[in-house]
């Protein structure tokens, strides 16, 4: 293997990354780890490209090893792909407000005062936890209540709410992840 | 260098074969982590769930790491040797981070979460948001996250205050603080 499939794997993930920036400037779509789900996707193709202007690739640089460009294809995809598949389970979080981020970067800042249960409760309420996450699930329809979003005319929506076949099709693979692992549905 | 073409053809099946042995690190990560946490749960002091999924995780390697050595050592084509190794550690190590992740959603993330206690009949709109208990699952929330940091050893907790004990997630969080500005989102805006 030469360095061409990590380079292009590497140089199509920044590409990447910097497309996904300069549109999350422009306006962060609605569902936006759908939209950046697809956005790496459509970009699958660039590894394949970059590997074709890396010097010293098989697929230019010589007989020697030509029986390896497929190989090297290959790799290249693996590259991109495993460095798109992490960065868009990090996204979440990001998009989330990861609540243990936050904590410690909170808890950083307190330096030797610390922070007591209280004060670390304090930077979260129940809008943070809880109710964005749902209205998050009714916008991506995972979940339908007829009663329309978390909140609307002021009045917070109770339910009942109801998970879509789409929303069960999301869940299915968690369980029997958990299952697989011995570990119960729901817990952690 | 001239090679010959059964020479080629090897060097072409150990590099697919050093391929597929990759591509399906996260399955050998996924039995491994089952068997760990089969133990771990019969075990009198269990370790956090995300403790053990580390330790499958980096066990993993170990047979990646074999195969590396073997493929050095019989491989004569000596410069393919240093982007192999940085390609796989590069690969492998992308691999777990988003095992990891996929492990630490169906843990704690919400949206599961709530997806699941909808499906079961367990959410109760009353005990997770109402105003009787408004207060109350958030803060169960925020131990359950304060217990989970403690044991990864990221922070630690002296006469009831919660200080800063390691630095991997601080970095982390760090980095995902700055990527979030760049992107228009800020972590710790409420």
């Amino acid at each position: 293997m030469t360095f061409a499939p990590l380079l292009a794997g590497l140089g199509s993930f920044f590409v990447a990354l910097f497309i996904h920036s300069l549109v999350w400037r422009i306006r962060r779509p609605k569902r936006d780890v759908l939209t950046l789900f697809i956005l790496f996707c459509l970009l699958a193709a660039l590894p394949v490209v970059l590997l074709l202007f890396c010097p010293y690739t098989p697929l230019f640089s010589g007989v020697e090893r030509e029986s390896s460009a497929a190989i090297e294809v290959c790799a290249a995809l693996l590259s991109y792909g495993s460095l798109a598949a992490s960065y868009i389970m990090t996204y979440p979080a990001l998009q989330a407000r990861c609540p243990s981020l936050r904590m410690v970067l909170h808890i950083e800042r307190a330096g030797g005062r610390g922070m007591s249960l209280a004060e670390v409760s304090a930077l979260f309420d129940s809008a943070d936890l809880i109710t964005d996450r749902l209205e998050d699930l009714l916008t991506s329809g995972l979940v339908v209540s007829d009663a329309g979003p978390v909140y609307g005319n002021g009045q917070k929506n109770e339910g009942p709410f109801k998970v879509t076949r789409r929303g069960a099709l999301v869940l299915k693979p968690f369980m029997l992840f958990r299952t697989f692992l011995g570990l119960a549905p729901g817990a952690g | 260098m001239l090679i010959t073409f059964s020479q080629l053809s090897y060097f072409a099946g150990t590099e697919a074969l050093h391929l597929l042995i990759l591509a399906i690190s996260p399955l050998i990560i996924l039995v491994t982590h089952s068997v760990f946490s089969r133990i771990n749960s019969l075990s009198r002091t269990p370790k956090s769930n995300q403790s053990i999924c580390l330790l499958a995780i980096f066990v993993t390697a170990l047979p990646e790491a074999i195969l590396l050595a073997l493929f050095g050592l019989f491989c004569s084509v000596g410069t393919a040797l240093l982007p192999t190794i940085l390609y796989s550690v590069i690969v492998y190590l992308a691999l777990g981070y988003t095992y990891f992740h996929l492990f630490n959603m169906s843990e704690t993330a919400r949206r599961i979460r709530l997806l699941y206690e909808i499906k079961s009949g367990l959410y109760d709109p009353h005990g997770a948001t109402g105003v009787g208990s408004a207060e109350q699952v958030p803060l169960m929330s925020v131990t359950t996250r304060l217990e989970r940091l403690v044991a990864l050893g990221q922070i630690e907790e002296r006469r009831g205050r919660y200080f800063l004990k390691g630095r991997t997630m601080l970095y982390g969080a760090r980095v995902v603080r700055v990527w979030g500005m760049i992107l228009g989102i800020d972590i710790l805006s409420r």
